[in-house]
């Protein structure tokens, strides 16, 4: 199966599928919204000298006592929510986003060199795959994220949370990536083509990327997609067990974690509107994932 | 030098003692287990409850509207993060209904050997109700997807398609003949899920402040309290080690193509 | 002569948006043995399963009749179809390696067809099972049959696998037994072996066997009557001895020629040319007409109707008596 041709097929099929149509618009929308975010937020979260601490927890536009100025109304710090959680939907999407491109990278190029070089390479690096998936991520990015948490200061920590998180989350799943982009390198290396291109002085890098790579396409996107709603979860989970982004900077996850403690004094929307974006998001991509699955994968079940 | 008296010391048992505690930091932890273990064990019955017929009828009846909503549903369920799940219930139940309380184990009596158990008192259940649920939330959907794509691909077997063919109880087809082959591969993953399921228990014991092992680890690390963290690892470990050892065993006893003396190998 | 046992007229199935049997007809008697052959792709084995009403998925009757016992089984409501299957009408699958299930033992597939019967049929107490799954595993020449029973798949060999499906098949004392390539998947050296038996099993109790084959060889030694099926038709039937010798119908002739045991010694085995059309690409006319060697233009326009011939009737242009150069086949 040419990918290329299995990708258009895939597109043309989208418009026929509802589900997928409306999930895919969604997620444009979030990212969009995301990625505009300086520019539409009504605040700047970020900023202290925009915020009062006075506008704390005040509720969204439809709700008695709300203050016309912050349509979601505000969060426990006084910050506009509808703000807050644009940037905030900003920082998931980049940890998630940027952890699963480290996670392909690491697994493609693993993978490519395991499968291209086989016999001992081969056996040393899938048995470490192996190793590596009985860990659980999340298990091992809580241990790693308390262990940076512990050696260095709390400033150094907020200032770097999102790369750690990007890191911590992006070494662990690699393997997803380099089974599969194994499995095709061994089934493409014995053809003719490759033996061509060995013979014509190619080196193994450029048979590798410009040859065995452009197969494996569309599995490494069905991966990525379901990849990246596991992330954005563990992203979400760790900041809310105050191990990921700072509440100065939140995340979809800190925000919500931020408003679990006055959701007993009623100020239910601090913890729910974010919470409704993140589900918003994650559904949104497992729904294209699924979709993608079952569009390249031509042995499926429809339910 | 150091770290060689450590694994001295913690072959002996000694893990240290717990900066914050002031106590043995095995004896911390093994203290706090029980609270953990009656969690697991109540979202695991939870899990195989639900997920198992929900997972087997999706498979049988595919096009019925009841699989599709259950299908709808679990993908809604794998969308929505642990925490939330918590949060959602505590606002709904606790906050808002106030029928079941938010946080703690509630009522517990001794059992054994110093076990506190919470499964003795009506309290004590009730309290077990929504952090059971939340957990269980999470594996569920996880389980029913799993479920019912490995029981559609027994379902296409020659075998079945034979035991239809010998006129057999329906019922017996379904729940002996192709559950049981459905059963290998979800036990094994089932095993890989158990590492997961420990993370799942750290978010669900902080959400809701259960006095279990997972709270205590978070709580260890924001104390920065390191013989407790070293404990816990150490002890889920061991755990680990058990469950698997044990996951083994079971798919040893389905499938009889495994003998016995292969799974105490392996 | 009385009614038939199993009366297949114009069996339609259809897979999806493809028609796979286009009006299948055909007869079996009590207590006859008749062979449905061709070569893979020609729909038999959809004939055994559309009569069992165990089609896979995209697969369905879209027309005809299946009546056995008087009953229109098409129309016999699912419930009263199941209980049919294995006490009237028993099946055994081409590969015993797929055929029975890895994690149950030998005796608890044997007795569950006894012990677990459909709602509403008698069941059989464990003693009693146990003892005709014994009995049962006797009559296919098992050895030892009580140790077997606590025996796995995975334990036994292929052609011993094969043995116990057919013990599972004797079970119930059905009427017919649909045996769909039971020897294709076994050592050659145990063909023979497991066809007498089931032969000799089919005798003994007066039970029908339709026997659905690829090999002409296998239909010679063990049936009395023989239907050839071609693209989902059938395009000769007649007595099996006759049509093994003198086939009337080109594709017939032409599986004859590619047997080892039927060919001259010294002469070269044929090789029929060219392979099944795919079912949703149908040649116009008569479906053989690209690979047979007396192709004519009627053969590429039209269907041909049934002629009868010498071993029975056969549907091709060459038997049309109107036909100038009729009955001239080589």
């Amino acid at each position: 199966m040419k990918a290329a041709s299995s990708l258009s097929g895939a597109a043309s099929a989208l418009a026929q599928d509802k589900v997928a149509l409306v999930s895919l618009a969604i997620l444009l929308t979030l990212i969009a919204m995301a990625l505009l975010a300086p520019w539409i937020a009504p605040q700047n979260p970020y900023d202290p000298a925009a915020i009062d601490v006075l506008d704390a927890e005040l509720p969204p536009a439809w709700v008695a006592g709300s203050d016309m100025r912050f349509l979601l109304g505000t969060d426990t710090q006084g910050r506009d929510l509808l703000s807050t959680i644009l940037y905030g939907l900003r920082a998931s999407l980049t940890i998630g986003l940027g952890a699963v491109a480290l996670q392909a990278m690491l697994g493609v190029l693993i993978g490519t060199f395991a499968g291209y070089f086989g016999g001992r390479l081969d056996a040393a690096l899938m048995r470490l795959a192996d190793v590596q998936l009985s860990f659980s991520t999340l298990m091992v990015a809580i241990v790693l994220l308390a262990l940076l948490q512990g050696l260095f200061s709390t400033e150094w920590y907020h200032r770097y949370a999102l790369v750690s998180l990007i890191l911590v989350i992006g070494v662990a799943e690699w393997p997803q990536y380099a089974r599969t982009v194994r499995a095709s390198a061994l089934a493409e290396r014995k053809k003719e083509y490759i033996e061509a291109a060995r013979v014509l002085g190619f080196g193994p890098l450029r048979i590798m990327f410009r040859h065995l790579l452009p197969n494996c396409l569309s599995p490494i996107l069905v991966i990525s997609t379901l990849q990246v709603a596991n992330a954005i979860i563990a992203e979400a989970a760790l900041s809310f067990l105050g191990l990921g982004m700072p509440i100065t900077k939140p995340s979809l996850g800190a925000l919500i974690s931020s408003g679990f403690e006055t959701l007993f004094s009623g100020a239910w929307w601090i913890s729910a509107l974010p919470g409704l974006a993140l589900v918003l998001l994650i559904l949104a991509v497992n729904l294209l994932g699924d979709w993608l699955r079952d569009t390249l994968n031509p042995r499926h079940y429809r339910g | 030098m150091q770290y060689g008296r450590f694994v001295g010391n913690a072959l002996r048992g000694d893990l240290g003692t717990s900066y914050f505690f002031k106590e043995p930091a095995l004896d911390v932890i093994l203290e706090k287990l029980p609270a953990t273990i009656e969690l697991v064990l109540c979202a695991s019955v939870l899990i195989l409850g639900i997920s198992v017929p929900c997972g087997m009828f999706a498979a049988v009846r595919p096009r019925h509207w009841l699989s599709r909503s259950a299908m709808g549903l679990s993908i809604l369920g794998i969308s929505v993060p642990v925490f939330l799940t918590g949060i959602l219930l505590i606002y709904l139940f606790s906050v808002e209904l106030n029928w079941l309380p938010s946080y703690g184990r509630g009522l517990t009596r001794p059992l054994l050997l110093g076990w506190e158990t919470g499964l003795l008192t009506a309290d004590g259940w009730l309290h077990l109700l929504l952090p059971s649920v939340t957990l269980a939330s999470i594996m569920v959907p996880l389980f029913i997807r799993l479920i019912r794509a490995e029981m559609l691909e027994v379902l296409d077997t020659d075998f079945v398609r034979f035991a239809w063919a010998k006129g057999l109880r329906p019922g017996r087809i379904w729940w002996v003949h192709a559950f049981r082959n459905t059963l290998l591969p979800v036990i094994t993953v089932g095993g890989v899920q158990l590492g997961t399921m420990v993370a799942y228990t750290i978010l669900t014991e902080t959400v809701f402040q259960w006095p279990g092992v997972g709270l205590l680890f978070l709580e260890a690390v924001t104390r920065a309290d390191t013989p407790l963290i070293t404990a816990y690892l150490l002890v889920v470990g061991v755990v680990f080690v058990v469950t698997n050892a044990a996951v083994d065993l079971l798919y040893g006893l389905v499938n009889p193509q495994v003998k016995l003396a292969q799974v105490g190998a392996a | 002569m009385s009614a038939p046992l199993l009366d297949v007229q114009g069996l339609r199935v259809r897979f999806g948006n493809t028609d796979v049997l286009h009006g299948v007809d055909f007869q079996v008697h009590a207590g006859e043995r008749v062979a449905l052959v061709g070569e893979s792709g020609a729909g038999k084995s959809m004939v055994a399963f559309a009569i069992l009403g165990l089609l896979s998925a995209p697969g369905r009757i879209s027309g005809g009749q299946v009546v056995f016992m008087g009953d229109d089984l098409v129309v016999m409501p699912p419930k009263a179809l199941h209980r049919l299957r294995g006490r009237r009408i028993a099946m055994v699958f081409q590969d015993p390696m797929m055929t029975l299930n890895p994690v149950l033992s030998i005796g608890t597939q044997l007795m569950e067809t006894l012990q677990h019967p459909p709602p509403g049929l008698a069941k059989v107490d464990s003693t009693e099972a146990r003892q005709r799954a014994i009995d049962a595993l006797a009559q296919v020449q098992i050895p030892d049959p009580q140790s077997r029973l606590r025996q796995y798949p995975h334990e036994l060999s292929g052609g011993m696998r094969q043995r116990v499906v057919i013990a599972m098949a004797l079970l119930q004392g059905p009427q017919l037994i649909i045996a769909d390539e039971p020897t294709t998947a076994l050592d050659v050296t145990i063909q023979a072996d497991i066809m007498d038996m089931l032969v000799g099993l089919c005798d003994s109790r007066g039970m029908a066997l339709l026997l659905i084959t690829h090999d002409l060889a296998v239909v010679a030694e063990s049936t009395q009557r023989a239907l050839v099926m071609y693209a989902g038709r059938v395009i000769e039937s007649g007595d099996t001895a006759q049509l093994t010798q003198a086939p009337a119908h080109p594709y017939t002739d032409a599986l004859l020629r590619a047997l080892p045991q039927m060919a001259a010694p010294g002469a070269r085995l044929a090789n029929i040319g060219g392979t099944m059309p795919d079912p949703g690409a149908l040649p116009s006319g008569c479906a053989f007409h690209p690979r047979c060697p007396h192709s004519m233009a009627d053969c590429r326009q039209r269907m041909p109707d049934w002629y009868p011939s010498p071993t029975g009737a056969a549907a091709c242009h060459l038997l049309d008596p109107l036909r100038a150069d009729n009955g001239t086949m080589p």
